[in-house]
């Protein structure tokens, strides 16, 4: 069953639109038929709401859901963070053509795969931070700010050009002889 | 990428003759002060006005030779001139990959996104080579305005898809602010990227604009950082035109004489620019300053002293005066533009700290200070004001003594009226030939005089907008003088979303803002009337504005005065009269606003509707990134999930709904909790309240 979802039939490739804001491209087999209606309405009713409008197409993702419930071994009426997790299992599934995503589709916690499509080129073999690129941590080293001090070799080093001291040499006179 | 040791030599002779310029022009007119003031030798008041003058006419007369430089390289030809040290032709360094990061802060989602959608489809439009992706760095504290974030992210996210990827993350904790979220960003993801353009939450920049920023910096390897000045646009206030107006006559040539005089060694705005990303991870990491709030702390105003950092490490900062498609947003009203200075007041007072550090280049060290006298010149002018007022009581109250004791002839008074009104003229020249340059500049350029209006029109815009800053620049003065107290006194500021729609200002709101100033002015009139009466006219003009202050705020701020004014076509700009395509795009934007995603459920909150509707609750939680959290942290949200199941969202406060939003386990639980009690075990129940109906 798993290695089903996880290599989906490439015959029979199913987009469903989730209406205009909600857009969720999905792969499913097709060839089983809901194994228990109850379980069956309350999986068709989530995706409903999560926005999976075709009635075709739902029942395809219902189906797989339900039977990813039972390879799991999960009771006949399953409580609803247990569906939640295999819609996600499902979407995880589907999503993979790889078949290398295992711990995805065999996870109990949901990692939000309702959206996860909406994601272009998104890693969902990282599991973690789909809505961007994996981080690589280095630090921007906070800079020296500290204060500058004068100190006695800044005087001692002190070189005062001859324009300079022309000028200040100038300014003296004009002091002295003008501004009196 | 490292330290760049040995710049380039440099032409300093444009920086000495503006030097000489501005010492020359603000010795002839302390002299002329000073021999006025010295007629009976000088007392300590008087000192203290020369000393405070000659600070305020540096001021000016510094802001006055850099526009008539500006003014004189564009008659000169000149964009080649403005942009000459950058190179645009030439090799470049190959495809670069290019990140715009935007920081939000409870700022509104669909403006945000509308802007980044404007800029996003500009830039599909240009040929643009390399590649860019677009990062919303989200500081946003609000649960309701960080979902609905979320939401318009998904949206623009499909909407280029294939194109340019766009990406989403939310800081938990907000750590060093703006600052601190650019920092996350480039620790995080930096090492993917060669430059980022950072983006203010009102920024919009144009597919040219980006990629030709992009071209400079693959072309100039030792250029760390170009600023393009951005434009003020889109308000429709009263105030924000007559601001919109100022900045599109008078900024080109400001800034032209900026860039002619400052060349590499140029600031940061803080957003509008294109960053290399890895000198600024090397050298831009910012320091907690020493001491206390508000002088110690994070650094706020981070622009500055990263600019200056970047130089400090031989990196070249550029003004791109040549450069158009560069907008941002103004305050709409005097109160929010009040609001907005007295953020940016405590971060360039923040600055005196930094003045003096170890190896700063001199004219990053001139930023700097310059940052800081453009706050403190208010509060000089208030006491040239005081002291000046207090000089005419004295001198009205003694009486000329003609005979001096032991003095054979009279002391006749000698008049320097002459010298006093040259020097009032000289100070209104420096004050107004900038605008006037302004107006001129128009002429060289027939389609810019055309789109502001043609001449006549300009010309009254000109008019109009030098009365409203006579009326409004003592209303700044004062808030900006009570903004230094405050922050003399330790009240740090708090960190406020900027207001950016066109909302009017209430009376009540004006009042309370102004009310202060009106009976600062009044009784300031009151006085000098009973006992400086030949003083009073000449404060008439500085007490105006303040005593009208309340009914002025709120005049200014009306759209309806703004949008007439439009249609007769004063304070037009090109921005108005002939909109580029990226603004064209925007105003298509912000006016198709798509309605909430969805409407059915929209009697329930967004946080409901996370905890309810499967895509959003699923949306929220792809977004999440997985922290590790105590036993003690965990009890307490099992709490908080607890309180929620039985007394409903209104029992949690916004952080408590903030801690649950930053969870996933506990958002995964809510949802199922959800379901679990709308469940009416059977086929036809109805999905949970929040949910949306399909």
């Amino acid at each position: 069953m798993e290695a089903r979802l996880t290599q989906p039939s490439s015959e029979v490739p199913i987009l469903f639109e989730a209406g205009a804001d909600k857009a969720i491209a999905i792969q499913l087999p097709v060839e089983e038929q809901p194994p228990q209606s109850a379980l069956v309405a309350r999986i068709d009713r989530y995706l409903r709401a999560a926005g999976a409008l075709d009635t075709a197409r739902r029942s395809r993702l219902t189906a797989a859901t339900a039977r990813n419930l039972l390879a799991l071994g999960v009771s006949a009426e399953p409580a609803w963070a247990e569906i939640v997790a295999a819609v996600d299992r499902a979407l995880a599934g589907a999503d993979s053509t790889e078949g290398s995503d295992k711990a995805l589709t065999t996870s109990t916690t949901p990692h939000g795969r309702v959206a996860l499509r909406l994601v272009p080129d998104a890693d969902v073999g990282a599991g973690a931070g789909w809505g961007t690129p994996p981080r690589r941590r280095s630090a921007m080293r906070p800079q020296d700010l500290s204060l500058w001090r004068p100190t006695a070799e800044l005087l001692l080093g002190l070189r005062v050009s001859r324009p300079a001291q022309g000028l200040a040499a100038c300014l003296c006179w004009v002091a002295i002889l003008i501004v009196p | 990428m490292g330290r760049l040791d040995s710049a380039p030599a440099k032409p300093k002779y444009r920086r000495l003759l503006l030097l000489i310029l501005v010492l020359a022009s603000t010795c002839a007119a302390v002299l002329v002060l000073g021999t006025i003031l010295a007629a009976d030798g000088f007392s300590l008041l008087e000192l203290a006005i020369l000393t405070i003058f000659s600070a305020l006419f540096a001021w000016i007369t510094t802001a006055c030779w850099i526009s008539v430089i500006g003014f004189t390289v564009r008659l000169a030809g000149s964009r080649r001139r403005q942009g000459e040290g950058l190179a645009e032709g030439g090799p470049a360094t190959g495809p670069s990959v290019t990140a715009l990061v935007m920081p939000v802060y409870n700022e509104d989602p669909e403006r945000v996104v509308a802007g980044l959608r404007a800029t996003l489809v500009s830039l599909c439009e240009n040929t643009a080579t390399g590649r860019y992706d677009v990062y919303i760095l989200s500081d946003t504290t609000d649960p309701e305005i960080w979902l609905a974030e979320e939401l318009a992210w998904s949206r623009l996210n499909r909407e280029f898809a294939g194109r340019i990827d766009v990406f989403y993350r939310h800081r938990p904790r907000n750590l060093a602010r703006k600052s601190g979220n650019i920092a996350d960003f480039c620790e995080s993801w930096g090492y993917r990227y060669d430059y980022m353009v950072v983006l203010d939450a009102d920024s919009v920049m144009s597919g040219d604009c980006l990629t030709r920023l992009v071209g400079r910096m693959d072309r100039n390897p030792r250029v760390g950082l170009i600023q393009v000045p951005p434009v003020p646009v889109m308000r429709e206030t009263l105030f924000a035109r007559s601001q919109q107006f100022a900045s599109s006559v008078y900024g080109p040539t400001f800034v032209a004489g900026l860039a002619y005089w400052l060349e590499g060694d140029s600031n940061y705005w803080g957003h509008n620019a294109i960053l290399r990303v890895q000198p600024f991870v090397e050298h831009c990491g910012l320091p907690v300053l020493p001491g206390r709030e508000p002088f110690g702390g994070e650094i706020l105003s981070h622009d500055f002293v990263e600019a200056a950092l970047l130089r400090r490490a031989g990196w070249e900062v550029w003004l791109a005066a040549d450069l158009g498609g560069s907008f941002e947003e103004p305050p709409p009203t005097l109160i929010d533009h009040a609001k907005r200075d007295r953020r940016w007041c405590q971060g360039n007072l923040q600055h005196i700290g930094v003045l003096l550090a170890r190896g700063l280049r001199p004219l990053s060290r001139l930023h700097l200070g310059m940052g800081v006298m453009s706050y403190l010149s208010s509060l000089l002018w208030l006491l040239l004001l005081v002291f000046s007022s207090l000089e005419a009581l004295r001198q009205a109250q003694t009486e000329h003594s003609y005979f001096i004791e032991g003095d054979l002839f009279p002391n006749w008074p000698v008049s320097y009226a002459f010298e006093a009104t040259t020097l009032l003229a000289i100070t209104l020249v420096i004050l107004y030939l900038p605008k006037l340059l302004g107006y001129f500049a128009l002429f060289t350029e027939r389609r810019r005089l055309t789109a502001h209006g043609g001449a006549i029109k300009a010309f009254i815009s000109v008019v109009l907008e030098s009365l409203m800053s006579i009326l409004l620049a003592p209303i700044l003065m004062l808030f900006q003088s009570g903004f230094i107290v405050s922050i003399l006194a330790g009240r740090s500021v708090r960190w406020a979303a900027q207001r950016r729609d066109d909302d009017e200002t209430s009376w009540r709101e004006a009042a309370a803002a102004h009310w202060v100033h009106t009976a600062l002015a009044l009784a300031t009139g009151v006085a000098s009337y009973l006992y400086i009466p030949d003083f009073f006219l000449w404060l008439t003009p500085v007490l105006l504005g303040p005593v009208l202050s309340i009914p002025l705020s709120r005049f200014t701020s009306r759209t309806d005065v703004g949008r007439r004014l439009k249609a007769w076509g004063i304070f037009l700009t090109p921005c108005e009269s002939d909109p580029p395509r990226v603004l064209q795009l925007l105003s298509y934007y912000m006016s198709d606003r798509t309605p909430p995603l969805l409407p059915e459920s929209a009697a329930a909150s967004l946080f409901e509707q996370a905890i309810a509707d499967p895509f959003m609750n699923a949306l929220h939680r792809t977004l999440l990134e997985r922290q590790p959290r105590s036993k003690s942290e965990r009890l307490r949200l099992d709490g908080l999930i607890a309180r929620l199941q039985e007394n409903g969202p209104d029992s949690l406060s916004r952080d408590e709904k903030r801690d649950l939003l930053c969870d996933p386990t506990s958002m995964a639980t809510l949802h199922a909790l959800a379901w679990e009690a709308s469940d009416p075990a059977q086929p036809s129940g109805h999905a949970p309240q929040g949910a949306a109906a399909h």
